[in-house]
């Protein structure tokens, strides 16, 4: 059986493994968003995501260890894969302490942080491109407008993760890091707009410009709000 | 991490259980025995930390059969017992400072 499901929140994505395990519906293939699925004992298996090191496969070194843990290797898809284990070998926590956690979610924002500059690239490029009369640059740009903005706001998210175990470990006192300080990307946000000011009304390159410096001061806004709170 | 910073527990009982040589699971097993079930490692935990420790070169791959199919051990280093040995230190003199707790004010 095949669904089709576009997950940016691997928890959200783990859970929902586990809640089709639950049903009788063990994952076992994913390609591009189509999740595979068998028929089995209901919650037989208990699934985890894991972020690992190399594109699209799994080192020995990492296979051997899963291995031994009686951890199934179902698919590895870019950085992440996905696990399973028998639910009656017992509880299926990948990371178990603050400090892997914090890592674990590190690496994975900070792929979506790259992602995130590749998109707004893209972006760009489409808006150059339908400003210079292709129409089909504003399909362009509203397809990669939307994954653009979903993965920023994962990489928001995520790092909204790594903040809370931050704390939770002790490194940042009440609230969030550095407190009550203006954000770095609103601030490049701000330059690179008056930056696009400077070219010409005409060239093709000042819209899309400033179209992303507005964006950096959206995401700056965001993440300076603490300025505002008491 | 500094030679000089406090351990995680985590890595503290990963550098204890490799002592003598022990392969990944078997590690997991012996710091759940030591610490009664208190500490226990997930595989994503246990698989960061060695790659950690061996980078480090606090820990080192132990083969001592290359021809039978064993399973990879991991075996502490003098560098990894050198951090131990200053962690216990450090242990040492909490637990003792510690003491004066009890002192009447």
């Amino acid at each position: 059986m095949l669904k089709f499901r576009l997950y940016f929140d691997k928890d959200k994505e783990t859970a929902w493994l586990n809640e089709m395990a639950a049903k009788g519906y063990a994952m076992t293939g994913f390609f591009a968003g189509f999740y595979q699925f068998e028929k089995c004992e209901p919650g037989k298996y208990t699934y985890q995501i894991d972020f690992g090191e190399k594109f699209f496969s799994v080192t020995e070194n990492y296979r051997e260890f899963m291995n031994e843990a009686g951890i199934e290797i179902m698919q590895s898809w870019g950085f992440w894969i996905f696990l399973r284990k028998l639910s009656s070998e017992g509880e299926f926590k990948l990371y178990t302490d603050v400090d892997s956690s914090i890592e674990h979610y590190t690496k994975i924002r900070n792929l979506f942080k790259i992602v995130s500059i590749i998109e707004i690239i893209c972006f760009m490029l489409e808006v150059a491109a339908a400003m210079n009369g292709a129409a089909v640059g504003y399909v362009g740009m509203l397809i990669v407008g939307i994954c653009m903005l979903a993965v920023m706001r994962a990489a928001i998210k995520t790092n909204d993760i790594i903040i809370e175990l931050k704390e939770r470990k002790g490194e940042i006192m009440e609230g969030r890091l550095g407190a009550k300080k203006l954000s770095p990307a609103l601030m490049a946000g701000m330059f690179i707009n008056v930056a696009a000011m400077a070219l010409a009304e005409t060239s093709a390159f000042r819209m899309p410009i400033q179209i992303a410096a507005i964006i950096l001061m959206l995401v700056g806004v965001y993440q300076s709000r603490n300025i505002f709170a008491k | 991490m500094d030679k000089g910073a406090p351990l995680t527990e985590a890595l503290f009982y990963i550098l204890l259980a490799v002592r003598r040589p022990n392969h990944g699971y078997g590690i997991t097993q012996e710091v759940a025995e030591m610490t009664n079930g208190r500490v226990t490692l997930g595989p994503g935990t246990l698989y960061g930390a060695v790659q950690s420790l061996e980078k480090k070169g606090w820990i080192e791959i132990y083969s001592e059969d290359t021809e039978s199919r064993k399973k990879k051990e991991y075996l502490i280093t003098a560098t990894g017992r050198a951090v131990f040995e200053e962690e216990r230190e450090r242990l040492s003199e909490l637990l003792k400072n510690a003491e004066r707790m009890k002192e009447d004010s």
